[in-house]
């Protein structure tokens, strides 16, 4: 009250008004039969309402619009949009008005004002309108700047200015993990949680891959000629709910014949979100480039190409294992193994590999039993770079499954 | 106000804030009592800028007041901006590492990162971990374009979402009575239609073929074959021995004639419910109203004359009545169809069995009878076929139900007389009550007073409780003209008058059909006033509805013969939709779900040709078929009712509810339901472009549609909305004031008058002034049940 003594008085009112989208009227059917005591009151009262669907008064749903009622919330990635408008309270024609619409973000202020001219008059009950729009690329608080500028019949120039205020909320929370595939293949789980308070149509949710991948959505069972998407029918998203998303992505072949050289951080590629909220408000994010930590093969790589899953007890299989060079240097490599209780090698041990240069790999047959049943790992392997006398361990390489390939009575 | 308190009494949370820096607003008194609307405002309804107020932060901001008008110094800009700068900052700090040129967001997720960070080390071969991940905006590419250029492209790309349900149902609702044809008893395609007495008409409809079977359920054979039989002897004078019995039959409910004992003087309500209850004597087993087609054409009594009959229909006073009333005694009405001659010859229904002679019925099998005649007859007949008679075929549909099983052991061992209804255990019997007695008022009459005094709000005036008569009549009457808070103080009465009143609640009372259709209506009135918590506490005595009292088996001297549920299946339905309000949909839905088993259950033993209820009565095709209608029309408005509970639980399922709605259009079997008018194409094409941020064309869109429709008041109210978001207020208000003024009765409707208020606000500072205005002319139109929140003046 008493800044508003203080103040003088203005001309001109300023008046701003979010736009979000228009809201459907909704009614609240109550219906009764004809031997009920109202008789056929309530019915005739429904289908005088304009608000009810003719032909569908029971509907809640009506198609008469509202306009917002009231703020709501704005959320990262949608589009804020605003009503602006100018009104000349008084009796008097002001001249020359200048109306200023900026958004103060964290770390910018953008011009949001359709037209930066002055407007020459403004007859009293006459108003200027703006509608602003703006993509909302920022969370945290923004503040629109309304300065209003011009000039009273008297000449006398008076500006004022309005701050609104608003929060921009984060709508989705993503969270992803990687899973690497002995194959070089990248399996990525991405979690979408709606963290607004509506439900969100999720109309299209992507995974851009970087230049080294080739993606493919996992997020359908193929069925007929349609794949059908893992989440029903619906495309719709409760508050709080999450959902997951399952992609594969595999290096293309230019990229994957150095696949040992693929170490480190890699950018596998981004998300790419589009949602609709009431009555098709849009909103799309996308995810920062997803990184992928390579798994660290250390100096030298040892997987396996071959190998049997089910195995006789007590009977010599075959694995083949492949051996590349991940280092900057050539080695030497001899190679020894170490029976364990289950597993033993069959075959000569600490025999001579030869060079292996940089990124150079080669396939390495084996052969080995296991003399204990069930699941057995497969271990005991070292590499010892001759030149450096580095001995590498491989441990745990595999599991197989050992089966007892006689009737339980005969064992 | 000033500022420092303004500032203390903001909730931090308080999304929108308004920060004046020069004064603006106009005279302080004005303001003063803008203020109190503008934190309401801001808190609700989502203007931003009706008033100045200032929350910078909760930084010290103390300059406001010297920096006032004309010229900003230069210092205070750049003081203004550090201050901005500093209470903006909050707390995400930009992180600054991304490699693209984006304003950086901070990253937010690190925390699960963290979290993660066990899982990785073990399984370090295999998986490289969880990552959280930057949410930021996608402007990689993008951001050298324009935005709006942007924009535009991305929403070619748009698919609708949300398409507004057509109203392909031709069928207005569920009932297939309900249509304003002028005629009341109709059936659809049936009977000649230009017959200007009503009566005339049915009698024709009753002679036609039985191949035209119609699709009311009026038309109703008389099954028993005594009373062919009777017919045929055609013996108005027959004494039967159940004679005897009437008295005992026409005894009023025990608690009416308590309830006129002990106090009936000086209650208004007491007169009513005499002649209410006296009349039902005979009758008391009908529902008022029953198969009338309400508000139909001319009342049928002065045929009744014609025969000379006695008839105690003379105890309604006016024709009017007799139709508007919930008078009993028309509804024997409902037997005009037995005027077809009975050509089957299926057993007695249980109920009739007891009945061994022939009814004394006029009911003469060629002979044409206006039903209201023939109710006369069974008035003045004196004879208790009549209360035989009313366990007709439409009573038994309509009032089916199937209880649950320990409910239907009570009334099986009722009906057995095993033992004596008094007996039954307190805590399964219904023992409603009222739960407020306050009396509503007329908040319209209330904003008068405190916004154009007392005069202004003198002139106001709208029926009350009081200014009608204290009957189903005046109810109606009260119903009829938007006065639903006076109806609800109404029923209040009437339902005192019946020993339900305030405070009863738990003690031992009777139902009768009428006062569980005053139930019915009150509690239908509280939630049509939004008034769930006051509909849910008066509710709660009646439990699941499915109680051994609720039921016409429990009262076998008052209802003799008469099976089935008292409660309407419209106030069960009202009981399933109640919770939806509440925020309990998913109770709802529970309850909607046991509605629609039964449903389909009776429609079940329909289709084997048993009785709804399952017991092997043979029911003559036309009742068959007419019980099927009414059981799917009742299941499809329980579909109707799911669908809307699934929206209200905000649009989450609107698949499910769109197939709900095909499911319902299939159980109604309209024809041409696929065939959409212009205008329907035309509004869902507007609201697809509205659904793309369309705005210009979907208001062209809305005005192609005034232009098939020029009286559409959705396309009206849409288009000026639309206008409004083109920036084009002043076009749109003007519009939106034309309709209004032009046609009150139609657009003086709450979410036109919302709109046009929140455009006065948009518009100028002096919108109470304007709002007034709406108020006067809501006040000169409507009923107190008017939703003054939409005006927003308080």
């Amino acid at each position: 009250m008493d800044v508003n003594q203080a103040k003088q008085e203005h001309l001109l009112a300023l008046k701003v008004m979010r736009l979000t989208k228009p809201t459907l009227f909704t009614n609240l059917p109550v219906t009764c039969e004809d031997r009920d005591l109202p008789g056929d009151l309530f019915a005739q009262l429904m289908r005088e309402d304009p608000s009810t669907i003719k032909g569908a008064e029971t509907l809640m749903l009506g198609e008469m619009l509202t306009l917002p009622q009231n703020f709501g919330n704005i959320f990262l990635g949608e589009t804020f949009s605003s009503y602006i408008s100018v009104h000349n309270d008084s009796n008097q024609v002001v001249k020359d008005i200048l109306v200023k619409a900026d958004l103060q973000t964290s770390s910018q202020r953008l011009n949001l004002s359709a037209s930066n001219s002055a407007v020459a008059e403004l007859k009293p009950e006459c108003c200027i309108d703006d509608v602003i729009h703006h993509e909302v690329k920022e969370i945290g608080t923004h503040i629109l700047v309304c300065a209003v500028s011009y000039t009273s019949q008297f000449g006398e120039k008076l500006y004022f200015r309005k701050f609104f205020k608003f929060q921009v909320l984060k709508p989705l929370d993503v969270k992803t993990k990687f899973y690497n595939a002995e194959t070089d293949e990248v399996f990525l789980e991405a979690q979408i949680q709606n963290i607004t308070t509506s439900p969100m149509f999720m109309e299209k949710v992507s995974l851009e891959p970087s230049m080294m991948y080739n993606v493919t959505e996992l997020n359908s069972v193929a069925c007929g000629d349609q794949g059908e998407s893992t989440f029903g029918k619906m495309s719709y998203l409760q508050p709080m709910d999450t959902r997951q998303y399952l992609y594969c992505l595999k290096p293309k072949p230019e990229y994957a014949e150095k696949a040992g050289v693929i170490k480190g951080v890699t950018v596998i590629g981004k998300l790419d979100i589009v949602w609709k909220t009431n009555l098709g408000e849009r909103g799309r994010l996308q995810t920062s480039q997803l990184q992928r930590m390579a798994p660290g093969y250390g100096d030298i790589r040892l997987s396996l190409e071959v190998i049997p899953d089910t195995v006789n007890l007590e009977e010599p299989f075959g694995i083949v294992c492949k051996i590349t060079n991940c280092s900057e240097r050539t080695m030497d490599l001899v190679m020894e193994m170490c029976n364990t209780r289950s597993i033993h090698w069959c075959g000569i041990s600490g025999r001579q590999l030869g060079k292996l240069s940089p990124a150079a790999s080669l396939s390495l047959p084996l052969t080995v039993f296991s003399s204990e049943q069930g699941l057995q790992s497969i271990s005991g392997l070292r590499l010892t770079d001759t030149f450096l006398k580095r001995t590498y361990e491989y441990d745990d390489i595999a599991q197989v499954c050992v089966v007892c390939p006689f009737m339980s009575n005969e064992c | 106000m000033d500022k420092g308190e303004a500032h203390s009494q903001r909730p931090v949370s308080l999304e929108i804030t308004v920060e004046d820096e020069a004064g603006v607003s106009g005279p302080t008194e004005e303001a003063s009592s803008q203020f109190e609307a503008a934190n309401q405002i801001l808190t609700n309804d989502g203007l931003l800028a009706q008033e100045d107020s200032i929350d910078l932060g909760g930084t010290d901001f103390v300059t406001p007041q010297e920096d006032s008008s004309a010229t900003p110094t230069e210092s205070l800009l750049d003081r203004l901006n550090d201050q901005m700068m500093e209470s903006v900052m909050i707390s995400d700090s930009p992180n600054n590492s991304e490699e693209d040129d984006v304003a950086p967001i901070d990253s937010y997720l690190d925390g699960g990162e963290q979290e993660n960070a066990t899982p990785e080390n073990k399984e370090e071969d295999s998986e490289i971990g969880q990552n959280s991940t930057e949410i930021k905006v996608s402007v990689d590419q993008l951001e050298e374009e324009c935005s709006e250029q942007e924009t535009k492209e991305e929403q070619g790309a748009v698919q609708q979402v949300t398409a507004p349900v057509s109203p392909q149902v031709d069928t207005p609702g569920p009932s297939p009575n309900t249509s304003e044809d002028p005629e009341p008893l109709s059936g659809t395609g049936t009977g000649p239609k230009d017959e200007p007495v009503p009566v005339c008409t049915i009698f024709s409809q009753s002679t036609l073929p039985k191949s035209l079977a119609p699709d009311g359920f009026q038309p109703t054979l008389i099954k028993s074959p005594s009373f062919t039989m009777g017919s045929a002897g055609g013996s108005d004078e027959a004494v039967t021995p159940n004679k005897l019995n009437r008295p005992l039959v026409c005894q009023p409910s025990p608690s009416l004639s308590k309830f006129f004992a002990d106090n009936g003087q000086g209650n208004p309500a007491s007169d009513f419910f005499d002649s209410f209850t006296l009349q039902s004597s005979f009758i008391s087993v009908s529902n008022p109203n029953a198969d009338l087609s309400p508000g139909g054409g001319p009342p049928p009594i002065p045929l009744t004359n014609e025969r000379h009959l006695s008839s105690t229909s003379s105890s309604i006073s006016t024709p009017g009545a007799l139709l508007d009333s919930a008078a009993p005694s028309t509804s024997p009405v409902f037997f005009l169809t037995s005027a077809e001659p009975n050509t089957n010859s299926q057993p007695l229904p249980p109920q009739t069995a007891s009945a061994p002679v022939p009814a004394p019925v006029p009911v003469s099998a060629t002979q044409p009878q206006p039903f209201n005649q023939l109710q006369a007859v069974f008035s003045g007949s004196d004879d208790p076929f009549a209360t035989a008679l009313s366990l007709s075929e439409v009573d038994r549909r309509h009032d089916a139900w199937l209880p649950c099983e320990e409910t239907r052991k009570v009334l099986i061992s009722v009906a057995t007389q095993q033992y004596s209804p008094a007996y039954v255990e307190s805590n399964k019997l219904t023992m409603p009550g009222l739960k407020f007695d306050n009396l509503q008022g007329d908040a319209v009459k209330d904003l008068m007073l405190s916004f154009l005094g007392e005069q202004a709000a003198m002139r106001r005036q709208v029926l009350t409780a009081n200014s009608v008569e204290q009957s189903f009549i005046g109810l109606k009457q009260l119903i009829s003209t938007k006065n639903w808070r006076a109806a609800v103080d109404l029923t209040g009465r009437l339902l005192t008058a019946h020993g339900q009143g305030y405070g009863k609640a738990g003690q031992a009372t009777s139902h009768t059909t009428d006062s569980l259709q005053l139930w019915f209506v009150r509690l239908s009135l509280l939630v049509k006033l939004n008034l769930f918590h006051n509909a849910e506490l008066e509710f709660e005595p009646f439990g699941n509805l499915d109680q051994p009292d609720l039921y016409y088996e429990y009262y076998p001297s008052v209802y003799p013969g008469r099976r089935g549920s008292m409660v309407p299946f419209s106030m069960r339905l009202l009981h399933a939709e109640l919770p939806q309000y509440l925020a309990k949909p998913r109770e709802a839905l529970d309850r909607l779900h046991k509605l629609k088993t039964v449903c389909l259950a009776i429609l079940e033993n329909l289709e084997k040709s048993l009785a709804e209820d399952g017991s092997m009565i043979t029911i003559a095709e036309e009742n068959r078929q007419a019980s099927l209608k009414l059981w799917r029309s009742r299941l499809s408005r329980v579909m109707y009712s799911t669908a809307n509970c699934l929206l209200l639980m905000k649009i989450g399922d609107v698949k499910t509810a769109e197939r709900y709605f095909e499911d319902v259009e299939k159980a109604y079997q309209m024809e041409g339901s696929n065939v959409s008018h212009a205008t329907c194409v035309l509004m869902n094409r507007a609201f697809v472009y509205l659904s793309q941020n369309n705005y210009a064309e979907a208001h062209a869109t809305f005005l192609e549609v005034l232009k098939v429709d020029p009286k559409n008041p959705v396309a009206n109210n849409n288009a000026a909305v639309c206008l409004l978001y083109l920036g084009r207020l002043k076009e749109s208000l003007g519009q939106l004031e034309g309709l209004v003024q032009q046609d009150p009765a139609l657009y003086l409707h709450e979410s036109v008058l919302f709109n046009l208020t929140t455009m006065y606000e948009l518009e100028s500072s002096r919108s109470t002034q304007k709002k007034q205005a709406l108020l006067e002319a809501v006040a000169c139109r409507e009923g107190d049940s008017f939703n003054t929140q939409c005006l927003k003046l308080v």
